[in-house]
């Protein structure tokens, strides 16, 4: 009976086994509309007979669609069967509703559930994505600096040569005493017999203090042309080498590889190793460097070697573009808790509108420039990088014409390092 | 007094009458030109293309030696100048041993420099950690490696290893 009542289909289906007559279907299924009920079934497993009427009746809705809920009422007679079927029905609408509504909660949270899912599996594919990318940055990273080790062995190899053999001929030319300036590097040779007293000066620099201490051998001799070519190899062969030193290193610290010995650093020790790189150089161009005298009490935290190169590339680029005849400073100002480093030149200056160009990688102001005065290109990018590196800063003054003021303030103890990326960098 | 253009001094010859030895290993051809002629007048100069001759020259002349400059990446050799390094001093495992390295003469005192033109590739520290005492990078600065083979001496008399 259950499965004959579930298989058929209409608003009302059965009581009591018979066919309900029609004006209480119509009814019943007003009720079960208001009561938004879709199917019903009302019946009774004892039927009962004339005398004695049946058992209870079994009420069994089915409402909506999806949810369903069976409700058990007892109905004594037909004559109750109608009022007592009209607050089972609202109950049951009522309990419907409510399960309806469960339902729906359930559904939401089922579907909250298979969100948040979906959204993890996207999050975590993202992340995967990104892990693979950061494998592949790495990967190519990797690559990058493989082939620039492999770059810098195919250079340094022929410059090994070229550099040293010439440099070896000239050691079999015949070499006369000289004298060097301490100060600027210049060298003099000596007439025979000349002795340089300690209170002469420099004829170059005009120093006086220094002159005469450091004694010299200084290559000379016919045939003059041989040696002078000897030596012009020697030179550009070095100059070279520079410019492979620079973008290799320009590249490194790009790539985060680059990490610093720190140390307590003597600034009187620092402007020595500058002055040895760049006096020859000022000298050369008859240009007076003008360097500060330190005592040993004034101190930095940081890279002995990397300071050196920090002021040598921007005493390099001040007598690079500077007036023969000119002058380039270094002076050292100390501020509470750093240090500052002032390099001044009196040469060609940079436009207001190039001054921040100018510390990117590969830009001299145009691209006339590097070929008129040479040089990679990657000295100021450097320098930032190095000058950042200790957690300084630098910037300029300067207007075309009028001369170039390049400051580099460091702290005098830097402090916590923020996180240094890439594996550490050796020394080359 | 004139001014003259400047160049690079010359390093303080040393005495000619009895010259310190030292074993280069270095497969590049061209280097071991440069070396014979920027060492040779002021050393002995003993010149190894690769581990194997190295090896040959060691068990000759080993005690003898003042300092070994070794390349790192050798080409034609088994051992590159690291391991070559540790077979020195007595550290690679014996089954890295190739039969030709096979009972040096030990070298535990003599500085052993390296010579490298992979700039960045090797870090000093982990270089020194296998017994090597300094890394030079090429091109060679032939005042530099002078001074580093004396100080490596001075700190092997007052510091043995």
């Amino acid at each position: 009976l259950l499965t004959a009542l579930a298989a058929s289909s209409g608003p009302l289906v059965a009581a009591r086994g018979e066919p309900v007559a029609p004006p209480l279907a119509a009814e019943l299924a007003e009720l079960g509309a208001a009561a938004r009920l879709d199917r019903f079934f009302v019946f009774s497993l004892d039927q009962g007979t004339r005398e004695r009427p049946g058992g209870p009746a079994v009420v069994m809705l089915i409402g909506g669609t999806e949810a369903r809920a069976r409700y058990h009422a007892a109905v004594g007679r037909d004559s109750e069967l109608l009022p007592m079927l009209s607050i089972l029905l609202t109950q049951a609408a009522a309990a419907l509703r409510n399960a309806q509504l469960y339902q729906e909660l359930l559904d939401e949270r089922n579907s909250l559930d298979d969100k948040v899912k979906a959204r993890t599996g996207e999050l975590s594919q993202a992340n995967q994505d990104l892990t693979v990318a950061l494998l592949k940055t790495r990967e190519s990273e990797r690559v990058k600096m493989e082939f620039l080790a492999n770059v810098s062995h195919e250079l340094r190899t022929p410059l090994n040569s070229i550099i040293n053999l010439p440099d070896g001929l000239l050691l079999d030319f015949p070499r006369v005493p000289a004298v060097t300036c301490a100060c600027c590097q210049a060298s003099f040779a000596l007439e025979p017999g000349e002795v340089v007293a300690g209170t002469d000066s420099c004829p170059t620099c005009g120093a006086v203090a220094g002159f005469a201490a450091v004694e010299t051998v200084v290559y000379q001799g016919e045939p003059a042309q041989t040696r002078q070519y000897l030596e012009t190899v020697v030179r550009c062969g070095r100059h070279l080498l520079s410019v492979v030193n620079d973008i290799l290193d320009a590249s490194r610290l790009e790539a985060g590889r680059v990490e610093l010995h720190e140390e307590r650093v003597e600034l009187a020790t620092v402007v020595d190793d500058v002055s040895r790189a760049v006096g020859a150089l000022a000298a050369q161009r008859g240009l007076q460097l003008v360097l500060p005298t330190l005592d040993a009490s004034q101190t930095l935290f940081g890279d002995r070697v990397r300071l050196a190169q920090i002021l040598i590339n921007l005493l390099g680029n001040a007598i690079k573009f500077s007036h023969p005849g000119g002058r380039v400073t270094l002076q050292v100002e100390c501020p509470e808790d750093a240090v500052r480093f002032v390099i001044a030149d009196q040469g060609i200056g940079i436009a207001v509108a190039d001054q921040e160009r100018i510390f990117e990688s590969f830009r001299q102001v145009d691209g006339g420039h590097t070929r008129r005065f040479g040089g990679s290109g990657l000295g100021l990018a450097i320098t930032r990088q190095l000058v950042l590196l200790h957690q300084g800063r630098v910037w300029l003054r300067s207007q075309l014409g009028e001369g170039s003021t390049f400051f580099v303030e460091l702290p005098r103890r830097p402090g916590p390092r923020t996180a240094v990326s890439g594996a550490p960098g050796g020394s080359s | 007094m004139k001014p003259i253009a400047p160049t690079g001094a010359r390093p303080p010859a040393r005495d000619l009458g009895r010259r310190d030895l030292v074993l280069y290993v270095e497969d590049e051809q061209s280097n071991r030109q440069v070396a014979q002629m920027r060492l040779g007048r002021d050393y002995e100069l003993l010149l190894a293309s690769t581990d194997r001759e190295a090896c040959d020259l060691v068990r000759a002349r080993g005690s003898e030696l003042y300092a070994v400059l070794m390349d790192i990446e050798l080409k034609n050799s088994r051992l590159n100048g690291i391991e070559l390094t540790k077979l020195l001093r007595g550290r690679l495992s014996l089954d890295q041993v190739p039969d030709f390295g096979r009972d040096l003469p030990p070298l535990p005192l003599v500085p052993i420099l390296f010579v490298s033109a992979y700039g960045g590739r090797y870090r000093e520290e982990e270089l020194l950690s296998v017994g090597g005492n300094k890394l030079i990078s090429k091109p060679v600065n032939f005042v530099e490696l002078n001074n580093a083979m004396t100080l490596c001496h001075l700190n092997r008399l007052r510091r043995p290893r």
